[in-house]
């Protein structure tokens, strides 16, 4: 096993400079404004003012402010109510609040812890103690912020996994269920398909038996002749529709069997490519009404895949695009081979209606169409089973084989599907 | 055709009844004597009172699964010629019904039903065969 390439799925969270930390100062009293802004800034921090509450709660919230230091009585609104009115909003909650008070009894202490503070600071304002508190909570915030950040990120990132996982699951458990209702179906069509046959076979008895009991021989009795006839005809069509009906299953269950019995080969994707277009002839509309620009690498595209699943994937996105075109007056399908990065890549181009941007990327989802339903005007599309479940198997047949389909769509110009293949190693010649 | 030899039995195991009922029509203007039964454990039970020469069982069966049925019937009785049929088209289900002693698999549905009537002949044509070469050992106890 190869270890797998770890992403970096979290930004790193780098630590700020002394320098990129706003401190913002409260107090009434100009000179202890001063005095904390002096020290503040000698030590590298910014500073911002203000003279009372109201400034202070409109200017945590219009700048940045990573600490704000606040005198306890001041008029009108004093620090207490500042501070709690600050832990109220959660866009001024996070900041770190450290009063600056000459009352360092335990009731008021204990009060300015309850509105929400931090710590405090003892009056008259000693420098180190300044510096070392304001350090201290900086370094705090900053942790706590790196934290909450990391937690944002991560939470996102398992959204982002859970997501991916149910879908997994979605298609996983929708493969089970195929296999499942593909099971349940083959009784009763062996019964149908059967009985036909073994009807058949009964109705030329009867008419052996007929001409060989000789009263009137079966060439002279043309009214036993035309009933038989008739019985066999009817018997035809429903062996044909069950024959047709068989070999979708059949189709059904290859692509959705865990168990599958054919095996990758080295296959030349140009080739496959080549032999459905020659194939897609066939289609009177396909053929006359469609502009086709090939454009194919001169050299093979050798590619470990099976065949018809190929071949499938590539009839049923040709299908797509010229159902996308319907109507139109100029239709074009552009296919094109590459040879890029160990990687064949098969691209297909119409000029279609394109996908709708929030359509774009659910259209590998099962039951998942843009197309309309019972719709008699949508040209019949070829696939496993009617709409929704084509690209879902496409992309399980291209993921089989460790290959990707990327659709890129514009409403009104086209869209293009890109498949993409890896090369199969080359062969050792020793 | 013209020669008129043993009418042998053939059992036909298979737990759904439709299938049962149409393979019994498909039957019925052959020389085979043919019972149906829709439950593998009564199958056993009938083979073990009753001769058959030929038994055509499905392998998806909820009461007994069809590769077990062969294994008990070859180790019953190793004549008896038993052709295997399922839906279920797995590489592990055709070689093991091989190994098993099976003579034919077919896969449901059926390509053609005549097919199955062929192989029938085939077994048939083989146990004439052999039957013959019995007999004559047997000091041409006709």
């Amino acid at each position: 096993m190869q270890p797998k390439d770890i992403k970096p799925i979290i930004k790193p969270f780098s630590i700020p400079e002394k320098s990129d930390f706003d401190i913002l100062i409260v107090d009434d009293e100009f000179v202890n404004r001063f005095l904390l802004k002096d020290i503040l800034e000698q030590d590298g921090y910014r500073t911002h003012e203000a003279n009372n509450g109201t400034e202070a709660l409109a200017a945590a919230i219009n700048n940045k402010t990573d600490l704000i230091l606040m005198d306890i009585m001041m008029p009108d609104m004093d620090g207490y109510e500042t501070c709690r009115r600050l832990k109220e909003d959660p866009c001024t909650a996070n900041i770190p609040v450290i009063f600056v008070t000459a009352l360092t009894d335990t009731e008021n202490l204990v009060k300015g812890f309850s509105v929400g503070a931090e710590d405090y600071l003892g009056k008259p304002i000693k420098d180190g103690e300044v510096k070392a508190r304001v350090q201290t909570h900086l370094k705090l915030k900053a942790a706590m912020d790196k934290i909450s950040h990391y937690n944002e990120e991560l939470e996102q990132v398992v959204a982002e996994s859970s997501k991916e996982l149910i879908r997994t699951e979605r298609q996983a458990a929708f493969g089970q269920l195929i296999q499942g209702i593909v099971h349940n179906l083959k009784g009763p069509l062996t019964t149908i398909r059967g009985s036909a046959q073994a009807c058949r076979a009964t109705l030329r008895m009867i008419r052996t038996e007929i001409d060989e009991a000789g009263e009137t021989p079966l060439p002279d009795n043309p009214k036993i002749t035309k009933l038989t006839d008739g019985a066999i005809k009817a018997i035809d069509l429903s062996e044909t529709a069950s024959t047709r009906l068989t070999e979708m299953i059949n189709s059904l269950m290859s692509k959705s069997s865990a168990d599958q019995a054919s095996k990758p080969e080295r296959l030349d994707l140009n080739t496959i490519v080549r032999s459905e277009l020659n194939f897609m002839e066939g289609d009177l509309h396909f053929k006359h009404h469609i502009k086709k620009n090939i454009e194919l690498t001169p050299s093979p595209l050798p590619i470990m895949a099976i065949a018809p699943e190929i071949a499938q994937v590539f009839n049923n996105i040709i299908g797509n695009a010229i159902d996308a075109m319907h109507g139109n007056v100029d239709q074009a399908i552009s296919i094109s081979t590459t040879k890029k990065n160990r990687y064949a890549s098969l691209s297909i181009s119409d000029t279609g209606n394109g996908i709708a941007p929030d359509n774009l990327n659910r259209i590998f989802d099962p039951f998942f169409t843009t197309k309309p339903k019972h719709n008699n005007d949508t040209p019949q599309k070829k696939g496993p089973i009617g709409t929704g479940l084509g690209l879902y198997m496409c992309m399980r047949s291209i993921k089989t084989i460790n290959g990707d389909i990327v659709v890129e769509s514009k409403p009104g110009s086209g869209t293009t599907f890109k498949i993409k293949i890896p090369l199969a190693e080359p062969i050792d010649i020793s | 055709m013209a020669e008129k030899r043993k009418k042998y039995k053939i059992l036909i195991v298979d737990d759904d009844q439709n299938i049962l009922n149409m393979l019994d029509l498909a039957f019925i203007n052959t020389s085979y004597d043919i019972t149906t039964i829709d439950h593998p454990l009564h199958a056993y039970k009938m083979i073990e009172n009753e001769h058959y020469d030929m038994v055509i069982s499905d392998i998806q069966m909820p009461q007994m699964d069809g590769l077990t049925l062969l294994r008990k019937i070859k180790n019953f009785n190793g004549m008896i010629q038993v052709v295997m049929m399922t839906a279920h088209i797995s590489i592990s289900n055709t070689l093991d019904a091989f190994r098993y002693g099976a003579v034919d698999i077919f896969f449901k549905p059926f390509a053609d039903i005549n097919e199955i009537i062929l192989a029938a002949d085939g077994v048939a044509a083989k146990l004439d065969r052999v039957n013959n070469i019995l007999r004559q050992l047997t000091d041409g106890d006709r």
